[in-house]
């Protein structure tokens, strides 16, 4: 009887799914204990606001527009690193940004020019980053930016009269 | 009958039939305002400040362009005020609101006094764009805002106190992120430059009462014209 009925092509489809269904099970189960990361850039602002009055304060609330980074993987066999690798489309740096790579719970980040060549101050280290019970769920990483680059990013990404005070790179985990 | 305001990168603002102001929008943060006034941190300070700061001094601007502490002059090429020994944080910058409060004798203060402004640590406040402000017939400034975060139903009573960008939308104060449970930048070096939840998430509920002055902790706050 059985033989029969896995001869039957649509049978044997629903018999291959479910075999790789439970093939596939433990190594999600693995998955879900390493927290995923995203890593968003933020381009702080503040803009100069028209018609205030003398005496009023001049500039808006500080504010910032976002940039998201590729979402992070798992490298095969190494269930228990996350690595986020992708560049943002107003910076000319490439982000490399892995967690437990170094040592569980270690964050390395590293920023890169187009020459290849980490900026200044990196790549940089934080052990226990997002230590299990803790309430930091996030680090944040300053991202030096020349006067030219500025001037660009406010071109291309900011409004009228806005003007940038710091890009920041953001690193996250959903756990 | 209800009138569209108008709509900032998808939140559409409302006035209602009763003539508050709703939206939905993420909350970014906001720690202008804060100089020690009720004992927690400054918001800016120069790196020479022992204490710590609830923002990254980049954000205030540097010299020749002070975009977010008040200078000797009114202006961002001017010198930024340093509070003095009498001031609650000696030694920090004088960061402003939008928002100007009155003495203890009911007269306005100086420029340079750390109290004319909403402290961000302590008083939940709203930030709102120009266009709000612009939008309705009533005060906006110093008026009455219920904030409400929807994914965990935490609401709190604010004050509008401070303008923002024209082109974004959902912006409170640090004191108002720990009160609905939005993140307060918990750990963090800088607070007021890390935590917040994004503007595209919509889950934070906004009613503002133009022309109503708010009622904050027993504090009453001024209308104020812009």
């Amino acid at each position: 009887m059985l033989p029969a009925l896995v001869a039957r092509p649509s049978t044997r489809a629903i018999f291959c799914l479910a075999l790789c269904g439970f093939a596939s099970l433990p190594a999600k189960a693995e998955n879900e204990l390493t927290p995923s990361l995203t890593g968003v850039i933020r381009y702080h602002f503040r803009e100069r606001l028209e018609g205030v009055k003398p005496g009023g304060k001049q500039y808006s609330a500080p504010a910032y527009e976002t940039e998201q980074l590729p979402p992070s993987s798992a490298p095969s066999n190494e269930e228990h690193v996350r690595v986020i690798k992708g560049k943002v489309a107003h910076l000319p740096y490439s982000f490399l940004i892995n967690l437990g790579g170094k040592g569980a719970g270690t964050l390395e980040v590293n920023i890169l020019r187009a020459d290849e060549k980490p900026l200044r101050g990196y790549p940089k280290t934080v052990a226990n980053a997002f230590a299990q019970g803790a309430e930091t769920t996030s680090q944040d990483f300053e991202i030096p930016v020349t006067p030219k680059l500025a001037a660009k990013i406010e071109k291309n990404l900011l409004e009228k009269n806005q003007h940038l005070t710091q890009v920041q790179l953001i690193v996250q985990t959903s756990q | 009958m209800s009138r569209v305001i108008g709509k900032i990168k998808g939140s559409v603002i409302v006035e209602q039939d009763d003539e508050s102001v709703t939206f939905t929008a993420g909350a970014q943060l906001d720690g202008d305002g804060a100089n020690g006034q009720f004992g927690e941190p400054p918001c800016y300070a120069p790196a020479s400040y022992k204490g710590k700061t609830l923002d990254v001094l980049a954000n205030a601007g540097g010299p020749g362009n002070w975009y977010g502490v008040v200078t000797d002059t009114g202006e961002e090429d001017g010198r930024p005020i340093v509070q003095g020994p009498n001031d609650p944080c000696p030694g920090a910058y004088v960061s402003a609101t939008s928002l100007h409060l009155p003495g203890t004798d009911g007269n306005p203060l100086p420029s340079s006094s750390p109290f004319k402004y909403v402290d961000s640590a302590t008083v939940p406040f709203v930030v709102v764009p120009p266009m709000i402000i612009k939008g309705v017939a009533g005060v906006v400034m110093g008026c009455r805002a219920v904030v409400t975060n929807t994914k965990n139903n935490q609401s709190v009573e604010a004050v509008v106190a401070d303008g923002g960008p024209s082109n974004k939308l959902g912006e409170i104060s640090l004191a108002c992120a720990k009160a609905i449970g939005v993140p307060a930048g918990e750990g963090a070096k800088y607070p007021a430059n890390s935590g917040g939840i994004d503007a595209s998430s919509h889950i934070i509920q906004y009613q503002l009462f133009p022309g109503v002055a708010a009622v904050v902790n027993g504090v009453t706050y001024p209308l104020q014209h812009s």
